[in-house]
């Protein structure tokens, strides 16, 4: 596994990349931010040794949501790709049990979302259908339904 | 110390709706995932053989279990794990846990996928009607496959 060493203010990884990795913070601290370096910028998270960052996006296959920052001189990160995850884990199995958890909320949560999803195709048709009107529900579904695959097709 | 119970045939190992706090190994026979198990709706998700990991989701999440498990044999024998015991299971079975990890991946990366795809209807049918054109046949087809999901959603066999 490869030791990354960054410095103060230098981006680890950008929103909206690919990824294909995840990083476990040996020293140092690593700042989370969206829109970063805009005006637009807000601060999520500040992690510092022995949490890891970037395992959802690399586990889900979806592009950064988020730019992480070295926030200190000398940050070092072991870089784990997904080939090297069963020794990873096999040498910290807390981190795995702390994953899976990450996984199984996310999955629940997803799960959720697509079934609100369905729901909102089904009654915006209803409402096509018998020319009615539609409710403020499905308005703000449609909303939010309309911004994700925006974003998503943005990157 | 290991615990491993045996359950009769059509005995319940447990129920949709409980809180789930463990998850088991099949160790021998089979066990039935069910969707509203002995109600009008019941639906038989899944039949599990041994070596495969069930009710994960109850340990990881303490969710309430979404289906029913009954054993459908008698001798089922189950290795129960609670969230104490998910150390040294992982160093007895390090493959079965690390599979385990990699399906839920798999579950989770589909559902996303699904998930983004009914965002992109919504998306497609919201510019249709913006430029009043017409939708085209994929678009309807999709809009009516999420219709009928909608309609007839059972969860799926993730306890």
């Amino acid at each position: 596994m490869n030791t990354l060493t960054f410095n103060r203010n230098e981006v680890i990884f950008k929103q909206g990349s690919f990824s294909d990795c995840m990083y476990d913070i040996v020293e140092g601290r690593v700042g989370i931010y969206t829109d970063y370096g805009t005006e637009k910028q807000q601060f999520l998270a500040d992690l510092d040794n022995n949490q890891v960052v970037g395992e959802m996006s690399m586990l889900e296959y979806y592009p950064r949501s988020a730019t992480a920052v070295a926030l200190e001189d000398g940050t070092v990160l072991t870089e784990i790709t997904e080939d090297e995850l069963s020794d990873y884990f096999r040498n910290k199995p807390e981190k795995l049990l702390l994953i899976m958890k990450q996984l199984s909320r996310r999955i629940r949560e997803t799960n959720e979302k697509y079934i609100e999803a369905c729901r909102a195709v089904y009654e915006k048709n209803e409402a096509e259908r018998n020319n009615r009107e539609q409710s403020e529900w499905l308005n703000s579904q449609i909303d939010t339904m309309c911004e994700i695959y925006g974003n998503y097709f943005y990157y | 110390m290991m615990d491993i119970r045996t359950y009769r045939r059509g005995e319940v190992i447990f129920r949709q709706g409980d809180v789930g706090n463990c998850m088991y190994d099949i160790q021998e026979g089979k066990v039935g995932i069910f969707h509203d198990y002995k109600g009008p709706d019941e639906k038989q998700l899944a039949e599990l053989f041994p070596n495969k990991i069930f009710g994960e989701m109850g340990l990881l999440d303490s969710a309430p279990r979404s289906a029913t498990a009954v054993a459908l044999e008698d001798s089922t024998v189950l290795h129960v794990i609670p969230e104490d015991d998910f150390y040294s299971y992982f160093e007895e079975n390090p493959t079965m846990v690390l599979l385990l990890m990699q399906q839920m991946c798999s579950r989770l990366r589909r559902t996303s996928k699904d998930y983004l795809e009914a965002c992109r209807a919504m998306y497609e049918t919201v510019e249709a009607e913006k430029s009043g054109s017409e939708k085209s046949k994929t678009l309807k087809d999709k809009i009516l496959k999420f219709c009928r999901r909608y309609k007839d959603f059972n969860y799926q066999a993730h306890t």
